[in-house]
């Protein structure tokens, strides 16, 4: 699964360490997610999708081998 | 399980512990001493305490134990108990083979790997049903 999280922090000037404050996981987990090491459960994914005021398919996306 | 685990510092308390202890049987192998003969007092509670040590570090919580902590947490627990699981069926097969009692028919094996495999099937099954009865709930 790809996402574009990276994308979204960047276009509201968000570190990594304030989107971890803000859905409630560490800044570890938000990296591993960005990094595609780790696939969110749904609902830290729509906490993510709702804190960058976008769908969850804005963020989130299926890979072609998914 | 976020629960079921200790607080951070006993991870870190665990760690200490069992670098000590490591150090301890290390130096008594270069060391000539009674108390550090491998049936005295020190080196058996040494054993124990990298047991406890071990287990502490296990059951700890990480400094930030959020969701991806639990899921690795999980998975590695699924993985390690399976392959534990597994070697066991096959190391009793293999034992019972051999001439030994199988283990449902002793009386002093209270938990076996016989039971785990019950247990585990019994649990799976169960959620599984879980599962499927919500399917169909108005």
């Amino acid at each position: 699964m790809k996402n574009t999280i990276r994308v979204a922090r960047a276009e509201q000037r968000m570190t990594q360490q304030e989107l971890s404050d803000k859905v409630g996981v560490s800044r570890q987990t938000i990296n591993a997610i960005e990094s595609g090491k780790f696939v969110p459960s749904t609902v830290l994914a729509l906490k993510i999708a709702h804190t960058f005021e976008k769908s969850v398919e804005e963020i989130f996306s299926l890979e072609d081998e998914d | 399980m976020k629960t079921w685990l200790l607080p951070h510092p006993c991870k870190i308390a665990g760690q200490v512990l069992l670098f000590v202890m490591l150090a301890l049987i290390f130096s008594s192998i270069y060391i000539e001493t009674a108390l550090f003969q491998r049936s005295s007092w020190l080196m058996i509670a040494a054993q124990i305490a990298i047991y406890v040590a071990i287990v502490m570090m296990s059951i700890s919580r990480e400094k930030d134990e959020d969701e991806m902590t639990s899921s690795l947490r999980g998975r590695a627990l699924k993985e390690v108990g399976y392959c534990l699981l597994v070697i066991y069926a096959i190391y009793h097969i293999v034992e019972v083979a051999m001439g030994e009692q199988p283990y449902i028919l002793r009386d002093e094996e209270l938990i076996t790997p016989f039971l785990a495999w019950v247990a585990y099937y019994c649990r799976f099954e169960g959620l599984l049903k879980r599962s499927r009865k919500r399917e169909f709930t108005l």
